[in-house]
């Protein structure tokens, strides 16, 4: 009697527990009566999923037969998710996509080509055909660009002000750039806590790009064969051997690994840092001041900046993708709806799409404007006359070698420029696929 | 049941013999400074754990002090005493990720726990009892085999098991995460039941049997009840193992508000854009929480399971 009551709780139980995971299950399914089911994906915190949410919203109420189905992840994360995707034929509708990556997937055939909708359901008229360009993968578009980023010197004018020193003009050069790191690092010696002019520029890649540019060289070929020697690499890190001995002038690396992830300069320790413009926003937030100014990069032995947009982020459709017409709808959405434009903002750089670029208002004195008014400038200035380098396949597996293992190495003088150079070069025949 | 051995009653032990008193002058001293002895190896013993402890525990206490922390001070801070405290990280922690509220990814949490917890108790403690007490063709063959998928590391099977479930469109729901536990595919829980069952007199389930008991109602009357301190170290490893599992999370769901905490945790820091340290922290010891609770209450268990299934270590 009681073994049967037992019994039976147990069963209960069980079917309980399998009614509940089927029930977890059964929301897989795409489009049913006419409608259509998106899958669209991106990485990023918090506040790129409130706007992107937002902005998908309204592209629901446009277009009534269209669903979409969003998700996120951070970085890293994302990449193991679509590499298994990707395994399984299963790559989401619309999603985000980097330019480091872009040939791996559009090599494997992983993405679909825009060529068929662009100037159907997507518009690409409004966007730069350069920029545009940087999407292509064997002739095919394959992404669109968001928005554009460009390199960018980051400095803490209050900081700098605290000093009793003044930052250098548009106009300076490498080695004017070198001096302030000095003045600095002396000047900020008695200040509590200690404050260093800058991190060792020669260990950021994209800088040795941009430098390489600066010589007239374009880094790697269509094919990814290397168009710069041993000798060039060499020539650029020793350019700041002065400030590495007899004293050590840059930001000490030490202290760097004792504040990751935040750096030197956005635990207000350091007056200056390289990076991409559309970061002001982590920088400022993690500062906590908003006065974050932006300047170009030091002037090239021509007398020319020699700068280049980029791709901020691109937006790419999953080969297996069963509703390409709408897929590229929704892409052409974010890209050039300016509603939606004003919902994002630039949070995925400057918008590339020059109609929203016009129609986007922006809040006087904040970050944004800051960051359209530096584009806008150097734009003037005559700055922008490159083109981004191409990125073979392999580029963030050589670029992460480069700024994450040798640097660090580096960093702490545990190899001498010739082994950096040496090894960097034995790595890099591994990674670019020729 | 009347096998139990019999006792001895209504004998003393043997009285001891009495010491000679020079002998007994003798032992004493040596007592003593055996005691002091005692005593310095006792005082190094516990400050070497305290030392070690203190160790171990600091990036504890370091994380829940940070939790009270402004963001802004976090990063870069080794002392343990925050400057300034503030409640704002839980209240950001609280507020989820993209719309998707904390208790929602708590839940989704507590669902795969509670239900791996579940699912492993059921299921290999029966599978456990088959190869224990049946004497079926194969049983060795069987049992190595289970004891080998021990030795598969995940990363080997992940690819095509995702493969699998997502031909069976099982992918972004819990049953890839569910369906092993329900169906014993956790060997080492099978296998730590069966070294416990091995330990059982088999004189029970034979009693059993003689009034008359099939392997269900000796399974369930004689066996579970007797497994309790084992069926509490499966749940304790099961739960904890599930509450941080990341990985496995990560590949088979897709939609954000299926997510468990170990994925909402990754989302406040992203390099790409704003990182928000302060919720982390905060969001880290809600998630911590339960666990430590749950390791405090049956901590008592995990000993007492892991030395009757003679497993050593």
């Amino acid at each position: 009697m009681s073994f049967k009551k037992t019994a039976l709780r147990g069963l209960a139980i069980a079917v309980a527990g399998s009614l509940a995971l089927t029930a977890c299950g059964s929301d897989g399914g795409s489009g049913d009566g006419g409608n259509v089911t998106l899958k669209f994906t991106w990485w990023g915190g918090d506040e790129r999923a409130s706007r992107y949410e937002q902005a998908i919203k309204l592209f629901e109420d446009e277009n009534p037969g269209i669903k979409v189905q969003t998700s996120f992840a951070a970085f890293p994360d994302y990449w193991t998710q679509r590499s298994t995707d990707a395994t399984s034929g299963e790559l989401p509708d619309v999603f985000q996509m980097d330019a480091s990556r872009l040939l791996e997937y559009a090599g494997s055939g992983l993405l679909l080509g825009f060529d068929d909708y662009a100037g159907n359901q997507l518009d690409t008229s409004q966007i730069d055909a350069e920029l545009l360009s940087s999407g292509e993968a064997n002739g095919e578009l394959v992404a669109i660009p968001t928005g554009t980023n460009t390199l960018t010197l980051m400095y803490n004018p209050d900081l700098i002000e605290e000093l009793g020193l003044e930052i250098p003009d548009w106009d300076y050069t490498w080695d004017e750039y070198f001096a302030f790191i000095s003045e600095v690092t002396a000047a900020g010696a008695d200040h509590s806590p200690r404050v260093y002019g800058a991190d060792d520029p020669t260990m950021v890649w994209w800088l040795f790009m941009q430098h390489l540019v600066q010589q007239g060289i374009e880094p790697f070929s269509e094919t990814g064969e290397l168009n710069f020697t041993e000798d060039d690499m060499r020539e650029f890190i020793d350019s700041a051997a002065s400030l590495r001995a007899p004293d050590d002038q840059f930001f000490p690396a030490e202290r760097t690994e004792q504040l990751d992830p935040l750096g030197g300069f956005t635990n207000g320790e350091a007056v200056m840092e390289f990076h991409w413009d559309n970061f002001i926003h982590n920088y400022s937030h993690d500062l906590g001041s908003d006065n974050v100014q932006l300047m170009p990069v030091p002037t090239g032995a021509d007398g020319q900046k020699h700068m280049f947009f980029k791709p901020t982020m691109q937006l790419s459709m999953g080969a297996n993708t069963k509703h390409p017409e709408e897929a590229a709808l929704l892409v052409d959405f974010l890209i050039n709806s300016p509603e939606a434009g004003a919902i994002i903002g630039t949070d995925l750089g400057v918008p590339a799409s020059a109609e929203r670029l016009d129609a986007l208002e922006i809040e006087p004195g904040s970050l944004d404007e800051r960051v359209i008014e530096y584009q806008q400038r150097a734009r003037d200035e005559g700055y922008m006359t490159a083109t981004v380098p191409f990125q073979p396949e392999g580029f963030g597996a050589v670029e992460t070698e480069y700024v994450e293992v040798l640097a660090a190495e580096f960093g702490f003088y545990r190899i001498d420029t010739d082994t950096f150079v040496q090894r960097w070069f034995s790595e890099a025949g591994n990674h670019l696929v020729r | 049941m009347s096998n139990t051995t019999p006792t001895l009653t209504g004998e003393t032990p043997p009285p001891a013999p009495p010491a000679a008193e020079d002998r007994s002058v003798q032992a004493r001293a040596a007592r003593r400074k055996a005691k002091v002895r005692g005593g310095t190896r006792t005082v190094l013993f516990h400050g070497v754990t305290w030392a070690l402890g203190i160790v171990m525990l600091y990036p504890g206490v370091w994380m829940l002090l940070s939790s009270f922390r402004p963001t802004n001070q976090i990063i870069g801070e080794v002392g343990l005493i925050p400057r300034e405290t503030t409640l704002d990280n839980f209240t950001r922690a609280f507020e989820g990720i993209g719309g998707v509220s904390f208790w929602t990814f708590f839940s989704n949490s507590m669902i795969l726990a509670v239900g791996s917890v579940v699912g492993v108790c059921l299921s290999c403690s029966v599978a456990a009892y088959a190869f224990a007490r049946i004497e079926f063709p194969g049983r060795k063959l069987y049992f190595g085999l289970m004891i080998g998928t021990l030795l598969l590391p995940f990363h080997v099977v992940i690819i095509p098991q995702f493969i699998m479930f997502n031909e069976l469109g099982w992918t972004d729901s819990y049953i890839p995460l569910l369906i092993g536990k329900f169906l014993a595919a956790e060997a080492f829980f099978v296998f730590l039941m069966v070294q416990f069952m091995r330990g059982v007199p088999r004189e029970l389930d034979e009693s059993a049997r003689i009034d008359g008991a099939g392997h269900g109602r000796i399974y369930w009357f004689i066996m579970l009840p007797l497994m309790r301190p084992v069926l509490a170290t499966a749940s304790i490893f099961a739960f904890i193992w599930s509450w941080n599992d990341f990985l496995a999370p990560l590949i088979y769901l897709r939609s954000p508000d299926k997510y468990p905490l170990p994925l909402m945790l990754r989302q406040f820091s992203d390099q790409t854009s704003i990182s928000d340290y302060g919720a982390q922290m905060a969001a880290a010891v809600l998630a911590l929480a339960p666990v430590i609770i749950f390791f405090m209450l049956f901590q008592r268990y995990i000993v007492d399971g892991v030395a009757t299934s003679g497993l050593k270590g």
